[in-house]
């Protein structure tokens, strides 16, 4: 029987406030340069949910690349020509647990 | 709960420096090592009473680049009791092969790219713990990698490795679970990855703060008095 493929996501939030869709291009764009367009392919990278005013989005990925991810977030410097910094506030297994997890950090 | 610190923060000036240890409270750190630049080693006590107010302890820390085991020496003798942590950045082999088995040294960081060859001959006498400054791997990340792989590679078996943030503005902060990630790509299990934010530095300024207690008498003598009724750990002896 074919093994199930364990997921994570991620809420990442960008300071200063950035828009989902470029957040999520610049994340795809810092994991394709460390670790090439074969780990990018199955990384299962995918923009889940962005919230626009806050900055914030929800991403998904194997577990398998869950430290890929962290690693290919936290080096991002620059977006739109601004100095930036993409922090995770939480990691988990299910989108519902996720948003708990965010919305107790306020 | 794991409780995490931040092993290389550097404090340029007072206002910046409670800038900083307001967003490491935010990102999830309970302890700050800062490298205090200016008239900021004068004011330390103020900024310890703030960070303690914000809820993050702030420790002092001298980083030393010497250019040979001469200099490395003289600033350990004249330093090592004024600061609870003491990093040497490896400039060349001589001073990397001291800094290695010092035990007055806590951390050592080889660059990116070092000129010189570190194999069996470091790997065999070295005893003190290796630092990943995080503002190296985002200024040079090709550079950075391939010097870190190496070093887990040949170093990592026999020591610990640290992985600091090194920054000087709240944006080069990273948060303790995006600095464990460097050493969880290298190859380390997630635990030990962990704890190389968390346990290893919590260690190395647990036994330094001892030593640079009253009580302390020599290595694994203690006094105990009247205002220490807390247990100590084996550890830190």
């Amino acid at each position: 029987m074919a093994r199930r493929i364990k997921k994570r996501y991620l809420a990442i939030v960008s300071e200063p406030r950035q828009p989902p869709s470029k957040m999520m291009e610049a994340l795809l764009s810092s994991y394709e340069e460390l670790f090439g367009k074969l780990g990018l392919a199955s990384a299962g990278l995918k923009l889940i949910r962005g919230y626009q005013d806050k900055g914030l989005m929800i991403v998904r990925c194997t577990l398998e690349s869950l430290p890929k991810v962290l690693l290919a977030s936290a080096s991002i410097r620059e977006l739109n020509g601004n100095e930036t910094a993409f922090r995770v506030l939480a990691v988990s297994g299910t989108i519902k647990s996720l948003m708990r997890k965010t919305s107790s950090l306020g | 709960m794991r409780r995490y610190v931040d092993f290389w923060v550097k404090g340029e000036d007072y206002e910046s420096s409670l800038e900083l240890l307001r967003s490491l409270k935010r990102l999830g750190f309970s302890d700050a090592v800062m490298e205090l630049g200016g008239d900021l080693l004068e004011r330390v006590e103020e900024l310890r009473r703030v960070g303690e107010e914000i809820g993050i302890k702030v420790h002092r820390k001298l980083v030393i680049a010497p250019e040979s085991r001469k200099d490395l020496l003289r600033a350990l003798r004249s330093n090592r009791g004024k600061f609870e942590v003491i990093t040497v950045l490896c400039k060349n082999l001589e001073v990397a092969l001291v800094a290695a088995r010092d035990s007055r040294v806590d951390s050592l960081v080889i660059p990116p790219k070092p000129r010189f060859r570190f194999d069996k001959g470091v790997a065999a006498t070295i005893k003190n713990c290796v630092e990943l400054p995080f503002s190296q791997y985002l200024s040079d990340k090709q550079a950075f990698l391939e010097t870190s792989l190496q070093l887990v590679e040949i170093l990592g078996r026999r020591t610990e490795l640290i992985v600091s943030s090194a920054a000087s503005t709240p944006l080069e902060l990273r948060g303790p679970k995006e600095l464990a990630s460097l050493p969880w790509v290298l190859g380390y299990p997630q635990e030990k990855a962990l704890n190389s934010v968390s346990k290893a530095p919590r260690r190395i300024i647990e036994r330094n703060l001892l030593k640079l207690s009253k009580r302390y008498v020599v290595r694994g003598v203690v006094m105990l008095g009247e205002e220490d009724q807390e247990e100590i750990s084996g550890d830190s002896l």
